[in-house]
């Protein structure tokens, strides 16, 4: 266990700086009210950063999907998903549901993104 | 290493450059898609190629081996994959050339390779929400920094641990070469 004790010997004053506010800022980033309420969430498709597709996530109780770019994308009242895509890695698919609002995905070479935003938008219309 | 010559210099990034991308494409096929993980995010073992590299030859060496490993991704992924290759290599390379300058005082290749990471993920970030308009990709970010505080440490760690071996080859090869040319 020699190694152990070298390994945490060299460890410096700078270094607990940077581990303490990354973890800080991730901490803050994670609880921070950014994301607004989560029922009524609107999804909204983006294409080329234009938003071509918007739905009210509470409407879609039957579910729909949405074919944007080369991306097949399925949403219902419970959330949000990627079924396909014709980039390679298809890291998008993997990511699977979300159903949070300020979730955000992308298929990054399709230039396709999927967003989920908080319920403020009915808020504007009533003015 | 700083009065070495020019074709030690080629030699000496060439064969780093290979490791780099060696370690780059084992990691790509060793570790599957954890589910609790963030998606697409590496251990980024290359890192540890990189950080060496701008140790030994100053921040001019390690964009060298940034620039190799974004052109392989660009023959081997295609041109998002070598933008984000090149944007966060790029931003990590400066900031780990900054930092290093304060090693062994301030900080130790543990805290170097955290910044690293995290200013590897940011850049990679910032080419993905330019590449597709939406600055709200920028949320992703916070589980990349969880991972990249992992990341870091590991990468940071295993250079601590590898750089007093390194060291002990090279000055035997450099004894041996004294010998052969004196």
């Amino acid at each position: 266990m020699s190694t152990d004790k070298k390994l945490t010997k060299t460890l410096k004053k700078g270094d607990l700086f940077i581990i303490v506010t990354v973890i800080a800022i991730t901490l803050v980033w994670f609880l921070a009210p950014f994301s607004g309420r989560e029922d009524n969430l609107k999804l909204v498709i983006y294409l080329d950063g234009e938003a071509v597709e918007t739905a009210q996530l509470s409407t879609l109780t039957e579910g729909k999907s949405f074919y944007v770019g080369g991306c097949e994308i399925y949403a219902d009242s419970e959330g949000v998903k990627f079924v396909s895509s014709v980039c390679s890695d298809s890291l998008c698919v993997k990511r699977g549901t979300m159903t949070r609002a300020g979730d955000t995905m992308a298929c990054v070479p399709e230039r396709v993104v999927v967003s989920l935003k908080g319920g403020s938008s009915t808020h504007i219309e009533t003015y | 290493m700083k009065k070495e010559n020019s074709t030690y210099r080629v030699a000496f990034l060439g064969i780093n450059g290979a490791l780099a991308l060696v370690l780059g494409f084992l990691e790509h096929m060793l570790i599957p898609d954890i589910p609790f993980l963030p998606v697409g995010a590496k251990p980024g073992l290359s890192n540890i190629v990189t950080m060496y590299v701008t140790d030994s030859m100053g921040v001019g060496g390690g964009l060298c081996i940034t620039l190799i490993k974004a052109a392989f991704a660009l023959i081997t992924r295609g041109a998002t994959a070598s933008a984000m290759s090149l944007c966060g290599g790029l931003l990590s390379t400066v900031a780990v050339a900054i930092l290093l300058k304060h090693r062994d005082r301030l900080f130790s290749f543990v805290g170097i390779g955290i910044v690293g990471a995290l200013m590897h993920n940011f850049g990679q970030l910032l080419v993905a929400c330019f590449i597709s308009g939406t600055p709200a990709l920028i949320s992703y970010g916070k589980y990349l920094m969880i991972f990249a505080l992992i990341t870091g440490t590991v990468t940071g760690g295993m250079l601590t641990l590898l750089m007093p071996r390194v060291e002990r080859i090279n000055s035997q090869f450099a004894i041996r070469n004294r010998g052969e040319t004196g």
